[in-house]
């Protein structure tokens, strides 16, 4: 009878840990949206969500008291603790940006939540040695705003390694990249489509356009493409920065522009 | 049983919440970076409302009111109101 009862309690306290751990990495999830949300509190769209903060809240205070509560109980916690350990970011000379991911995956109390976010930060690790880096070999925004304003002379000292150009793969991460909303991207879209067309133009002779006009169009297109990336998607706006280079000298020869076009 | 099945509700919910709250904050800052592509000034947006498929009224907290839509062309308009 007693080992029945004890048997009961130990499956309550798995069903239960269980329970924490999932409702942990919903609000893992969940996190770094507070600031936004709270953007959109008044909104009439998200009284749901204010709603759902409130909620969170409470729903995270119960966690909080019941995780510590599994944490007496058990090696399942001190399997997540050890598990966080390893999540935490050994990378000093990256990015603030691959080193703000890492804590944000640190601050996941999941087993799930981790395994993910060690996925993310470990490809953001690789992807910050496999691109450039993007404080060290590019100009930063104000410089690129700064030059953008002036002469496409200053404009082609941009980094000097052009790497292997592949249009369809940035275009088909553009496509898929949820860094940028969809109103965003056709937006952007709209405008790659004018500066295309305005290129046509420019070598049907049809416009008088000059080149350095269209080039700086150009700079000042990739840049709201990079400002719209940076945070959110790191290594593609430090591959489309890289590519810029060669996406301008496919861009500025007319024979070139005639083969993608 | 009783609590096991009062954690999972509220786990349930707790998702279902977070879900939403995505979805808002994600149309939020997609409706600000349009605006401001367009040149147009929104500093924080403090109401969406949804007349259709992809046509929203905006409110921002400086005052400005905008109507971003896709108009028949495929082209994203901003028109202030």
């Amino acid at each position: 009878m007693v080992a029945n009862r004890h048997c009961d309690d130990a499956a309550f306290a798995r069903h239960q840990v269980i329970a924490c751990l999932t409702l942990l990495a919903g609000l893992a999830a969940c996190a770094p949206s507070g600031q936004n949300s709270t953007e959109l509190q008044h909104s009439t769209a998200s009284e749901q969500s204010s709603s759902a903060a409130s909620a969170s809240s409470e729903v995270a205070a119960v966690s909080a008291s019941m995780t510590t509560s599994s944490v007496a109980t058990g090696a399942v916690s001190s399997s997540v603790s050890s598990a966080e350990k390893t999540v935490t970011p050994p990378v000093s000379s990256t990015s603030a940006k691959t080193s703000g991911n890492s804590h944000k995956a640190t601050s996941s109390s999941s087993q799930s939540a981790n395994a993910e976010a060690h996925e993310v930060a470990s490809a953001h690790e690789t992807g910050a040695e496999t691109a450039p880096p993007v404080s060290s070999t590019a100009p930063s925004n104000a410089t690129e705003s700064a030059s953008s304003s002036s002469s496409s002379t200053t404009l082609s000292t941009a980094p000097a390694s052009q790497p292997s150009l592949d249009l369809d793969s940035l275009e088909q991460r553009l496509r898929e990249t949820k860094a940028i909303g969809v109103f965003t991207k056709l937006s952007l879209k709209n405008q790659v489509d004018d500066l295309l067309s305005d290129f046509r133009a420019h070598y049907a002779g049809k416009s008088r356009v000059a080149l350095s006009d269209l080039r700086q169009r150009y700079d000042l297109l990739l840049m709201k493409i990079l400002t719209l990336l940076q945070d959110d998607d790191a290594p593609l706006a430090a591959d489309i920065r890289s590519s810029r280079e060669a996406i301008w000298d496919i861009l500025r020869d007319p024979n070139k522009f005639a083969q993608i076009s | 049983m009783n609590r096991v099945v009062t954690v999972t509700t509220i786990t349930a919910a707790a998702a279902l919440y977070c879900a939403s709250s995505f979805a808002a904050d994600d149309l939020g800052k997609d409706l600000k970076a349009t605006i401001a592509l367009q040149g147009m000034a929104c500093d924080q947006i403090i109401s969406t409302k949804r007349n259709g498929d992809s046509d929203y009224n905006v409110a921002c907290k400086d005052g400005n009111r905008y109507h971003v839509y896709v108009n028949d062309k495929g082209r994203v308009i901003v028109q202030k109101q």
